[in-house]
């Protein structure tokens, strides 16, 4: 096909009707695509770059690249969870109306008197964008690894040991007013049940990290991961 | 629209510019997905990633190349480095085939073409099936491959020999049939 303009038609081992022929059945038996899905890409991508932007043009704060991270990186997040546990708090004193009205709320979690409509401020949001941030980084990062099959041949029992913190960090979030963000929300119901499997590994069947996979292509986790990182992992946080 | 305009406008965020860029490109990047990876999530999320990184890079486009070089050259490097982390995967699943006997059933008793340009494409080096998949089958040229794997053009062309050769030598009944 493209022999002659490139220069590679002097194959001595390779006829060029063999070549011609070949390139034809592969043409239409290997993996031949499907009508392009161009208009849904469009809508996801024009969706992760609207994010992106928006995070952008309200962020007056230094970048989170810049931010120190501490060491290990999760006594920083489960701090900033705590500040921003305290903040959510102290700002939902003056709509307790009655102690009764705080019981239930009580009850039903931090996240709720937000998802009613009271928004945070950019200050009080700070906290769990730098929780959301480092969590959505590390597990990129970590769910890209397992899905390599662990480049550096992790165990079973070093991977579902580095899932649990992981684990706790969303459950975390899910249960913060971050999580009034519906489509935070809905990133970390999939993160969760993914972490979930992986912390319950065995190792004993090989379909289990099959069925790990298979979640992960289902609820383009990964995708949705490295957007919401590429966007400075608080674009999913809008409270 | 001049293409100095267009790149300018896609900078500003334009999204009809943007668009238009998309438009031109994302069949070629989503077909070469496709043919790499045969799955249409990662082709979706392969590609989608492709042209949102490119955007973001666009503002280091300097007009070295013309736009349209550059920009499949981003997509295509984001596809193809995304395959990399899928590569395990392939490897894992083959493994499981192999271990149950699926992959082998008929496949040497009844030969079938696509069963067998499947094995055989598949089983190539990574490099080979690159190269042989973007120029024999998605009609790029060296050049493009080139600048899209980040090699020498002489070594696009070494490595197209040689997945040619292989294949040859795996399909050589059908060879036969088709040098007749």
């Amino acid at each position: 096909m493209n022999d002659e303009r490139d220069g590679t038609h002097a194959e001595p081992e390779v006829e060029e009707a063999f070549v011609r022929a070949l390139g034809e059945a592969a043409r239409r038996l290997y993996n031949p695509p499907p009508e392009t899905p161009a208009e849904e890409m469009w809508s996801e991508i024009r969706a992760v770059r609207a994010r992106s932007d928006a995070v952008r043009s309200i962020e007056s704060a230094p970048s989170r690249r810049s931010l120190p991270r501490p060491n290990p990186w999760w006594i920083g997040v489960a701090a900033a969870l705590v500040i921003a546990f305290a903040l959510g708090r102290i700002s939902d004193l003056p709509f307790d109306a009655a102690p009764d009205d705080a019981a239930d709320r009580g009850a039903q979690g931090p996240a709720s008197p937000r998802a009613a409509g009271v928004p945070l401020s950019d200050v009080e949001m700070l906290p769990y964008r730098y929780a959301t941030t480092e969590l959505i980084d590390r597990s990129e990062t970590f769910l890209t690894m397992v899905r390599e099959g662990g480049e550096a041949g992790e165990s079973v029992d070093e991977v579902r040991e580095w899932a649990r913190p992981l684990l706790t960090r969303t459950r975390l979030l899910l249960g913060s007013p971050a999580a009034a963000d519906p489509e935070l929300r809905s990133l970390l119901d999939d993160l969760e049940v993914v972490l979930v499997q992986i912390s319950q590994l065995t190792g004993a069947e090989s379909e289990e990290r099959e069925w790990i996979d298979e979640g992960l292509d289902e609820s383009r986790l990964l995708f949705r991961l490295r957007a919401a990182s590429t966007a400075g992992g608080s674009n999913a946080v809008r409270m | 629209m001049d293409e100095r305009t267009l790149v300018q406008r896609v900078k500003d965020g334009d999204p009809s510019a943007e668009r238009a860029l998309y438009d031109a490109h994302v069949d070629r990047v989503y077909r070469l997905a496709f043919r790499m990876t045969g799955d249409e999530t990662l082709a979706r999320d392969l590609t989608q990633d492709a042209f949102v990184r490119a955007y973001d890079r666009i503002g280091g486009y300097r007009g070295e190349a013309t736009l349209s070089t550059w920009l499949h050259s981003v997509t295509t490097s984001v596809v193809l480095n995304g395959l990399r982390k899928v590569r395990r995967i392939r490897e894992r699943e083959a493994d499981l085939d192999a271990a149950s006997g699926a992959a082998s059933v008929d496949a040497r008793s009844e030969p079938d073409l696509r069963d067998r340009l499947q094995a055989a494409i598949s089983g190539l080096p990574d490099g080979y099936r690159k190269v042989f998949l973007m120029h024999d089958v998605e009609g790029y040229t060296h050049q493009e491959i080139a600048r899209a794997l980040g090699v020498a053009e002489g070594t696009s062309k070494a490595q197209l020999s040689r997945a040619r050769a292989k294949l040859r030598v795996e399909l050589a009944d059908y060879a036969e049939e088709w040098v007749a």
